[in-house]
């Protein structure tokens, strides 16, 4: 089973070499997920597996949790909300 | 691993010790042994397969994309790869290799994605998920050790 590494960044060059990009993400970054189904998470906050850095240095995230309204249909599908996003200047 | 090595096998067919063919659309399950080599050969180009490997002595420890990939921090599977497991055993390493690049990450088909991709009948045809379990069923009946459904690494769905 594969896991989510957020905020973390791999580049994957034409010859299919993987490359983590160091410092890719900034104090107050945030990712936002909305719940389509009731759903089980089960995170930890350590290192990535290619990270360079010989620190052990583990940092603290912040979570919190809203309770929203279902998602009407324009919004429902990922790809209509980013044709969106790309529509508006 | 940077680039693609094409890499063609000394090793002769006529000296080998076991040989099948395995049909479109079906499933195979065999044991090999540490040190023999396994030979796959596409017989009419343009074919995937789609396969699974288990450590002989313990099933729960099996192939992983993920630890493969970030192993030889490369996605492509090609000369030189080490298959490695969920446990980071090497299972097998790719040795010769004629056609350079090898897919880890798409997964597999299974009925649903297959009525989506071709037509609603295609339920009842043959798919990897299918084949997988199938072969795992067989398998175990043959041997008696439990190897099924849960054993089976999860596959696409749709596409």
């Amino acid at each position: 089973m594969m896991n989510v590494n957020f905020f973390s960044k791999v580049e994957v060059f034409v010859d299919g070499s993987m490359h983590f990009i160091s410092a890719h993400s900034a104090a107050g970054d945030a990712v936002e997920l909305r719940a389509e189904m009731n759903t089980l998470v089960i995170l930890n906050s350590c290192q990535h597996p290619m990270d360079p850095s010989h620190e052990y240095a583990q940092k603290p995230v912040s979570l919190t949790l809203k309770q929203v309204e279902a998602p009407d249909l324009t919004t429902f599908a990922a790809t209509s909300a980013l044709k969106k996003a790309a529509a508006s200047p | 691993m940077p680039e693609t090595v094409i890499q063609a096998s000394p090793r002769l067919p006529e000296d080998a010790i076991f040989s099948a063919v395995v049909e479109a659309g079906d499933s195979f399950v065999h044991e090999i042994h540490q040190g023999q080599f396994v030979r796959i050969v596409d017989l009419e180009g343009n074919q995937a397969v789609d396969t699974l490997f288990y450590n002989a002595h313990d099933y729960a420890d099996r192939y992983s994309a993920q630890d493969t990939i970030r192993e030889q921090r490369n996605i492509y599977l090609t000369t030189g790869t080490k298959l490695m497991s969920t446990e980071r055993n090497a299972l097998l390493t790719i040795v010769a290799d004629t056609c350079g690049r090898h897919d880890t990450l798409g997964g597999a088909c299974a009925t649903e994605s297959n009525m989506v991709r071709y037509a609603i009948e295609k339920r009842f045809m043959h798919a990897c998920r299918q084949s997988f379990l199938k072969g795992a069923l067989a398998w175990s009946a043959e041997t008696g050790r439990e190897l099924g459904k849960r054993d089976l690494t999860p596959t696409s769905t749709s596409s």
